[in-house]
């Protein structure tokens, strides 16, 4: 069975985003077009490198489900007395509930999935407003043509930095909090930061709310999908997974909508 | 700074629902229990029961 805590063991992931606005900056000196050359032969070229030497794995066996009750076995009425008989409980294992396995459209009709969701569009979205906003702000207050890049470098290390630390907290304070408590915790730091970075006057000053936001919104990455999985179940997690993506693309357009009317 | 401190109210009703989605989880939790200890009992003492744990009658 796959841990209750993917996330946990989610392979790290170094955001591109630090090592292109690098490579923009230093190899490129800010040369837009130059840049985006690169980006259309280099990407996929890789990306064709990728489709050679992948090759698919090895498949592993699937050991017996622990926390799939057989309804079968459960209310058996293979009886000889004519009364059913209960399953004898396992001595030293714990019960659990059983876990769903649901697609994306039995998943809409589950009030957890709209709670989570919700938190998850308010923590994304929050994230993806100060990453789309930021080098105009670092501008707005003052700042050089390079600072934009070091607070992008900075948010994408952050970002990467969250989605570590987030797996290692949850591994530590595992029997004590749950990874729901978690997102709660990332989204009141997403919360906090984003209060933070709309009174600072200086450039120096979004530095500290950077780092907040990066390790928040790559926390909250992180723990969603687990989340997902730990609720609806493994058979469909593709699906469910994908169709929960699209809410902080959509937080962002209604971000996009909301500076537009304040704007005008 | 308008769009950060409305981002900041989301985030807000963001966490509201997260705490909620905290307490609907204990809640079904505890429903889910419940249910089984009921249908120990009901196992134990009377005939057979259907998937949704009612007795048969």
């Amino acid at each position: 069975m796959l841990c209750d805590r993917p996330h946990a063991r989610e392979r790290p992931q170094l955001q591109s985003s630090a090592i292109f606005s690098q490579i923009y900056h230093f190899g490129f000196e800010s040369n837009v077009t130059g840049f985006f050359l690169f980006l259309a032969i280099c990407l996929p070229a890789v990306a064709l490198l990728g489709v050679v030497f992948l090759s698919p794995l090895p498949q592993p066996k699937q050991a017996s489900d622990d926390n799939e009750i057989d309804v079968n076995k459960v209310f058996s009425s293979d009886t000889t007395d004519g009364k059913a008989k209960m399953p004898e409980p396992d001595v030293g294992e714990p019960r659990q509930m059983p876990q769903l396995n649901v697609n994306f459209l039995v998943m809409f009709t589950h009030l957890k999935y709209w709670m989570l969701i919700g938190t998850f569009f308010a923590s994304a979205g929050a994230g993806l407003v100060v990453i789309n906003n930021i080098g105009k702000q670092t501008i707005a207050l003052g700042g050089k043509n390079g600072d934009q890049d070091l607070l992008v470098t900075l948010l994408s290390l952050c970002n990467c930095g969250g989605r570590l630390l987030v797996g290692i907290l949850s591994d530590l304070l595992h029997p004590y909090v749950s990874p729901v408590v978690l997102l709660g915790s990332t989204v009141l730091l997403m919360g906090v930061s984003v209060t933070y970075l709309a009174f600072v006057q200086q450039v120096v000053w979004l530095y500290p709310g950077v780092i907040c936001v990066g390790l928040a919104y790559g926390a909250t990455f992180s723990i969603t999908p687990s989340l997902i999985y730990k609720f609806f179940g493994g058979d469909h997690f593709g699906g469910n997974c994908n169709v929960s993506s699209i809410a902080p693309g959509t937080q962002q357009q209604q971000a996009v909508c909301v500076r537009a009317l304040l704007i005008d | 700074m308008g769009t950060y401190l409305i981002m900041a109210g989301v985030c807000a009703l963001g966490y509201i629902l997260c705490m909620a989605l905290v307490l609907y989880l204990r809640h079904e939790e505890r429903v889910w229990f419940e249910q089984q200890e009921f249908l120990a009992e009901v196992g134990s003492s009377q005939g057979r029961f259907d998937v949704y744990g009612a007795v048969k009658q």
